[in-house]
Formats: C-alpha cells, sequence, structure tokens
C-alpha cells in the first residue's frame, strides 16, 4: 500500500491557483487528498499521533496562508507541501525536546504488546517490531528521523528527501548512513536475549 | 573506474540493499563487485533483512483522518473575524439606539426639522466612527 504523498500537478498548480485567490472549496479538496499521508509521515517522524495532527493542521494552515507564495516553477505542490510539512515537524521536534519523556513505550515493553488480529500471534510480532523500531527512531536526531521517514517510509528518492530537508543528496546520503547504522545499532543493544 | 569497497559499503548503508534505489551511474559496477565478493555480499543481504524490518515499520498504511474536518477548522478562523466585525457593529449600532442614556434616543423624536437640529448636537466624529463600516464590513452588508 502506498501511503506517500501523491503528486498529481496540473490539477494540484490548478487547485493552488484557486487557494491563492481564496476559494475554500479548492482549499477543501487538496487537504482531503493530503491529510491522510502527510498525517502518516508526520506521525513517522514525530513518534506521537497528538502531534502530528497538530502538524498537519499547522501545515495546511499555511497551505491556505501562503498559496500565493508557490511557484510552480519550483517543483510541484506536494513536494512544496512535503517541505512544509517536515520543517513544521523539525520545529516541533526542536521545541520539545524532552518528547521522549512522554514515550512510554521502551523497546523491551514493546515485545509484550498484543493486537487482536486474526493471526494474533503473528500481528502481535509485526506489531512489536514495528514499536520496536518506533521506540529507537526516537532516539535518533530529527533530521535523521525525518531522513529514514521519507526515504524508507515514502519510498521518496535521495534527491526528493534532499528537497524536503533543504539540502544536497549528497548531504542526505550521509544522513540516511548514520541513521540506519545507529538505527541498527539500537535495536541489537535493546533486543532480548533470545533475539541477539 | 573501479567503485572501492567502502563505497559499496557507504551505498548499502545510505540506500540499503535494493539496488533499484542506488545511483544509476554506480549501479551496475556495485552489484557486480557484490556478487564476486562474500563479504559485500553479505553485507547486502543484512542490508536487504534491515530494508524488510524498515518496510514493515513503514507499512502501517495510511491513517483514518478527516481532512474535510481539517480543512473547516482552518478556514474558520480565517472567516470568524469578518463576521465578529459585522457582529459587533451591530451590537454596538442597537445599544446605541435601545439604550435610554444615549444622546441618541435622548434627543424627542418630533419633526424632522427638530430631529435635523438635534443630530448637530451628536458628535460627527463619534457618529462617522460608529456607524460608517469598514471595508470587511462592508462586504458583509
Amino acid at each position: 500500500m502506498n501511503t506517500a504523498i501523491s503528486y498529481e500537478p496540473d490539477n494540484d498548480t490548478a487547485l493552488m491557483a484557486r487557494i491563492a485567490a481564496g476559494d475554500a472549496a479548492a482549499f477543501t479538496a487538496l487537504v482531503v487528498r493530503l491529510h491522510s499521508p502527510s498525517l502518516g509521515l508526520a506521525t513517522r517522524i514525530l513518534g506521537n499521533r497528538a502531534d502530528a495532527e497538530d502538524v498537519v493542521q499547522a501545515a495546511c494552515a499555511r497551505l491556505w496562508s501562503q498559496a500565493a507564495r508557490y511557484d510552480p516553477e519550483r517543483g510541484v505542490v506536494g513536494a512544496w507541501f512535503r517541505r512544509v510539512l517536515v520543517n513544521l515537524c523539525l520545529d516541533r521536534r526542536r521545541s520539545i525536546r524532552l518528547v521522549q519523556s512522554r514515550v512510554t513505550t521502551t523497546l523491551d515493553d514493546a515485545y509484550d504488546v498484543a493486537d487482536a488480529g486474526p493471526d494474533p500471534l503473528a500481528a502481535a510480532e509485526i506489531n512489536a517490531r514495528a514499536q520496536r523500531i518506533d521506540a529507537a527512531m526516537l532516539r535518533l536526531n530529527p533530521r535523521q528521523r525525518a531522513a529514514i521517514a521519507l526515504f524508507h517510509g515514502e519510498g521518496a528518492s535521495m534527491v526528493e528527501v534532499a528537497a524536503a530537508l533543504e539540502t544536497t543528496p549528497k548531504a542526505v546520503e550521509g544522513l540516511l548512513g548514520r541513521a540506519r547504522n545507529e538505527l541498527k545499532a539500537l535495536l541489537a543493544s535493546d533486543a532480548p536475549e533470545s533475539n541477539r | 573506474m573501479t567503485i572501492e569497497t567502502a563505497r559499496i559499503h557507504e551505498i548499502l548503508d545510505a540506500y540499503g540493499g535494493d539496488s533499484a534505489r542506488w545511483p544509476v551511474e554506480e549501479r551496475d559496477e556495485a552489484l557486480a563487485r557484490v556478487a564476486a565478493d562474500p563479504v559485500l555480499l553479505a553485507a547486502h543481504d543484512e542490508a536487504r533483512s534491515f530494508d524488510a524490518q524498515l518496510a514493515g515499520w513503514a507499512r502501517g498504511g495510511a491513517p483514518a483522518s478527516d481532512g474535510a474536518a481539517v480543512a473547516a477548522r482552518v478556514l474558520a478562523p480565517a472567516r470568524w473575524p469578518r463576521f465578529a466585525a459585522g457582529g459587533l457593529a451591530a451590537a454596538v449600532a442597537l445599544f446605541i439606539a435601545v439604550n435610554p442614556f444615549t444622546s441618541v434616543v435622548k434627543t424627542p423624536v418630533t419633526t424632522s426639522a427638530v430631529v435635523a437640529t438635534a443630530d448637530t448636537d451628536i458628535d460627527s466624529t463619534a457618529f462617522s466612527a460608529l456607524f460608517t463600516p469598514t471595508p470587511d464590513e462592508e462586504t458583509i452588508i
């Protein structure tokens, strides 16, 4: 299932022109399409659904108030919105440095998470693994986390990640390399004895 | 130009094990080196295994959300001040019209000539400040 922020360049550009002119219906149409995948991306970066909802709403508010500043020459609407969203996520992470203290799930706790799916054992294992990664991700720095969420969560290319983080593809390469290695080390160090 | 072993490790670290995502200009040579070197092959397998873990983490699917409700919340404050300004002006006007302590109502309602005289008693600047609609209010009116 592709959960990435999708692009419909022609349609989006037309909608943005209407939004810039104050067309609320065009704004609603674009937000309806962008909202769910944006919430997925923000949740992966922030590790917290409530914060993600706040940030996505703030990004939508910018979409409404700054639509006139959007320049189609500089990229498609989806990429512009993603950059706004990622910046807001990074600002949010900076402003709440102690976000980890609010996360009650430790890497070991994640092994105890159950699930009521059709195959509870398998589902619980998948869920537990995802939660362990989530818990480890919270220990990465915000830009590393954003890079992983974009590259692996969104399936974005190195160039697209660089655009969202306002840096170069080469810098993202280094960022992702360090992020993956740190994540691997965190997961290995916190894995239960039976998994080592 | 031969790609160095260290560079292949960098590629595996950054891009993971899916060669389709590797830099196009280095892909073929890197794949050939990986196939010929057991150490690189093991690193490639490890990278693919880690990719699978990350894919499972990312596969959570798009969360349920209500974009229309979010759009409505964003639009609400944008619309509110206009109505608030209009409502406030109307409330002030109504208060002045019905309040027995204001000079406007104290003025006896007689003939139009008398009213015209009485109107001159009212501070014309204050009156225009209260009853001249702002551009925003005009769009509502």
